[in-house]
């Protein structure tokens, strides 16, 4: 029934946007005012369908349909309620669902909010929302549905444990949010050049939708980074792995893109380049899907292989073929009106801060790609480790940190002497000074390192050199640093002088004001700051980390680095769809207590052994009785897994870690402000309690966070309507309409 | 082209040029994270002896040895179309997944003794598991 109701909702959403795309296609070549407003009924049809279509699945999530395969393979019917909601994005299928949900949406908004504007590019944008529609709904029809049931099974599968994690049932959608968004100023590039209205108009009307897209996107990074920080228990957040480089790929783009309108709203140029960095974004966005679903590129948190492939592989190249000829052809329109006249202004800047974004994007892309390439090429398979991102990344990343620094304050057209000094004097000493104290601090290490370049230069040891050179990363980043966080907030300091003379207000209205007068400028500083901090996070938590693996037995303690760690205890536990040893843990910083921590090893069973199934339940309903009795049924349990493993030749159980963390945030001791202690049971012998702890202590790891909830501060700030955007844009339509009549 | 605007271009060509000279240098260290992936077969057949490797395989049922209270093991690789059969000694985090007849990627380079000296142990698990049997 659910299914029926499924299939039947998404077939009818399929036929209405293919409907809408048509229309509105049609509408512009017949020039028919009812085709188009039909296109647009045909996206809130689609919507209607789509509504009804995840609607009927998560009613079969939420009533345990194991009918269904989307159900079955991701939920069971212990599984907490909002692991049952979250299910319908774990299958590929039901996220491709999400995808086109929150497409529709998005185009339903955009369709709502042109109703009596932008009347020449709607019908554009339109088909090109309907086609992308289309495709999604092709493939939840055809290829992959979320409606494909078989008979009705007694209990399902149960989603990863993994995933079983409050960020990871938001940081998908989030990061969808992201990806589709950039579909809406897409579609109105395209609509503005096959509409030949090659103006400022699809820009500044999209331009709350790219700062929306943008802005899900950093954020599902951020999520996914924090995620894998915290549940997969390898104390890293970013391993350069295919689907975490995916979604950076498009971020980049989109962020160059973010800066070099600001050009051509101020100098009418990079026009080319702005419609080629929106099309690379949306591809990417595309492709990322793509990555993230097929499993084209092994990786280690895909959680997905399937078919898909050769669908995403044919859209995508007709997307980028199709929007590529129409730049070409168009190219006789986007003529620019200015030119760069200096290296050393502001519009320079900004096109050197875009040829760093889409270079790192580009090297990202080469070598993710590169195995696929290089398998095709000579048949031979390779695979790129992080190191080699890093290393080819990381000093462009500092480059980029420079830059960050520069381009709001260097003069537009060409800087002066004056205008440097006044602006970059005092922030340039601020970041000499913190890099040498950085080096100073180093000491002897870095007088060696230093050496070492020298030698290899001379010898033109480029892998040496470049071995050395690294040490000196971190003082750079913090040099940087100093040095963008100084012109911030010199920056700051001048608005708000200005104010306070001017309008005699406070030093906290004055800065109120000054925000909203300008909130695109301000809240930009705001989000370069938050971007400042991730960055400054990265480095001392990469340079600086500390590493152990030691065999704990009950009474032990462990050291690292001024931390003592003694392993009190452990107790075992039948939960929900596990079992576990929870280690008891007191941790000693620098001779001080600092709390009490639990960190647990876990082993789901699987259920679909009926003994497994039968000896997990007992357990459960042990609990509370008698304590020794239920530690021995536990025990049981272990020793039936190990057995089973034995006889059937494969796991039985998937394995899961809860780290613990300690978070330093306490002023006795600002050395480690920011740091986290950090814990992973590798294996806890369920008798003896025997433990193997891998522990971390990551300097400054907390910086990253802080940053990415400055970033989110300063970007919605950014993203708030805007009294002084709206004008421009009114007075653009009317220049526009003027001269179309 | 006028001056001005070569002197771009000129800008723009030396970043794609350092890039390119930085992923070089990259692929040539021993830790750089180059590495190329073949199977026990192919590595023992046609790989190089030199070089950094990532070699898949099974692992061979009772061949596990652990040692060092479990922070190192020795065991055999085998290719599971062929017989051939590869020993690894690997020191470092072993993973819950790793048990007789395995997945395995291991990483690293083969020692004069003919013993292949892992830095990486990768096992494979299912990404859900499926109905018994």
């Amino acid at each position: 029934m659910i299914a029926t109701v499924g299939h039947f909702a998404l077939f009818l959403a399929l036929v209405a946007a293919a409907w809408a795309a048509v229309s509105s296609w049609l509408s512009t070549v017949a020039s028919g005012r009812g085709l188009a407003r039909s296109g647009e009924r045909g996206i809130y049809a689609a919507l209607a369908g789509i509504v009804i279509a995840v609607s009927a699945l998560e009613i079969a999530l939420v009533t345990d349909d194991f009918r269904l395969d989307a159900v079955y393979h991701y939920s069971s019917a212990a599984q907490a309620l909002p692991y049952k909601i979250g299910a319908l994005w774990g299958s590929q299928a039901g996220s491709l669902l999400l995808w086109s949900f929150l497409l529709a949406g998005m185009a339903a908004i955009t369709v709502a909010t042109n109703r009596t504007k932008n009347r020449a590019l709607m019908p554009w944008v339109v088909t090109v929302l309907g086609l992308v529609m289309t495709f999604f709904l092709i493939l939840v029809n055809f290829v992959a549905s979320p409606f494909a049931s078989g008979p009705m099974r007694p209990d399902g599968v149960g989603l990863n444990p993994q995933l079983k994690n409050y960020w990871m049932m938001i940081h998908p959608p989030t990061l969808y949010l992201g990806y589709v968004g950039f579909t809406v100023p897409f579609a109105f590039a395209i609509a503005s050049l096959a509409a030949r209205r090659t103006g400022d108009i699809w820009f500044r009307t999209t331009r709350r939708w790219t700062i929306f897209a943008w802005f899900f996107l950093g954020t599902g990074i951020l999520m996914g980074s924090y995620w894998a920080y915290i549940e997969l228990g390898w104390g890293g957040y970013w391993a350069w792995d295919p689907v975490e480089n995916a979604s950076l790929m498009p971020w980049l783009t989109g962020t160059a893109f973010l800066h070099s309108v600001m050009i051509q709203e101020k100098k009418r140029m990079m026009k080319v380049w702005n419609v080629t960095l929106i099309l690379l974004t949306f591809c990417l966005s595309i492709f990322g899907t793509f990555l993230t679903r097929s499993g084209i590129i092994s990786s280690v948190h895909s959680f997905a292989t399937s078919d898909i492939g050769p669908a995403f592989a044919w859209f995508l190249a007709i997307v980028f073929v199709g929007s590529l000829t129409l730049l070409i052809l168009r190219l006789p329109d986007l003529p620019a009106e200015a030119r760069l006249e200096s290296v050393l202004s502001r519009e320079a800047s900004f096109l050197f801060n875009n040829m760093v974004l889409v270079g790192i994007a580009a090297t990202v892309l080469f070598l993710t790609t590169f195995p696929l390439i290089s398998e095709a090429a000579t048949g031979r398979k390779v695979t790129m480790g992080p190191p080699i991102f890093n290393i080819v990344n990381v000093p462009w990343a500092l480059v980029l940190l420079f830059l960050i620094g520069v381009g709001p304050l260097i003069a537009w057209r060409k800087a002066t002497a004056e205008n440097l000094r006044r602006n970059f004097l005092v922030p340039g000493l601020a970041g000499l000074w913190v890099f040498l104290l950085f080096v100073v601090l180093e000491g002897r290490s870095a007088a060696k390192d230093l050496a070492a370049m020298g030698r290899s230069a001379l010898s033109f040891d480029a892998a040496t050199f470049l071995d050395h050179l690294k040490a000196f990363y971190p003082p750079i980043c913090f040099g940087l640093a100093a040095f963008v966080l100084t012109t911030v907030a010199v920056e700051f300091a001048r608005g708000v002088g200005v104010r306070r003379r001017q309008h005699g207000e406070g030093v906290l209205l004055a800065l109120a004001r000054l925000v909203e007068r300008n909130r695109r400028r301000w809240g930009g500083y705001v989000v370069h700051v938050g971007v400042v901090i991730v960055f400054v996070g990265i480095a001392a938590s990469s340079a600086y980390r500390k590493e152990t693996v030691q065999l704990v037995d009950p009474g032990g303690t462990l050291q690292i680095d001024g931390y003592a760690m003694t392993y009190d205890g452990f107790r075992l536990e039948a939960v929900d769809d596990h079992v576990g040893a929870i280690t008891e843990l007191s941790v000693w910083q620098d001779g001080r207590f600092a709390g009490r921590l639990e960190a647990s090893q876990r082993w789901h069973p699987n259920m679909l052994y009926p003994e497994l199934r039968t000896a997990f339940h007992d357990a459960v309903a042990a609990k509370g009785g008698d304590p020794a009795a239920y530690r021995a049924r536990i025990q049981g349990i272990f020793a039936l897994i190990a057995r089973l493993e034995r006889t059937a030749g494969r796991e039985v159980k998937t394995p899961s870690t809860e780290v613990a963390i300690h978070k330093s945030f306490s002023p006795a001791a600002p050395q480690r402000f920011g740091e986290d202690f950090y814990v992973t049971p590798l294996g806890v012998d369920p008798i003896s309690g025997r433990a193997n702890f891998r522990v971390f202590v990551n300097p400054m790891v907390n910086f990253l966070w802080l940053g990415g909830l400055v970033f989110v501060l300063g970007a919605s700030i950014c993203i708030l309507p805007d009294s002084r955007e709206r004008r421009r844009l009114e007075a653009s339509m009317a220049l526009e309409d003027r001269a179309a009549a | 082209m006028d001056g001005r605007r070569l002197k771009f271009v000129l800008i723009g060509l030396g970043l794609a040029a350092t890039m390119a000279f930085l992923f070089v240098v990259g692929t040539q260290q021993s830790d750089g994270g180059f590495a190329y992936y073949v199977t026990v077969d192919e590595f023992l057949v046609k790989g190089a002896p030199a070089g950094h490797f990532r070699v898949n395989g099974k692992v061979r049922p009772g061949s596990i040895e652990r040692l060092d209270a479990g922070r190192r093991v020795v065991f055999t690789v085998a290719d599971p179309k062929t017989a051939a059969a590869l020993p690894v000694d690997f020191t470092g985090i072993i993973p819950d997944t790793f048990v007789d007849d395995a997945d395995v990627v291991v990483e690293g380079k083969r020692r004069p003794d003919g013993v292949f000296e892992a830095t990486t142990l990768l096992a494979k698990c299912p990404s859900k598991y499926e109905a018994a049997k």
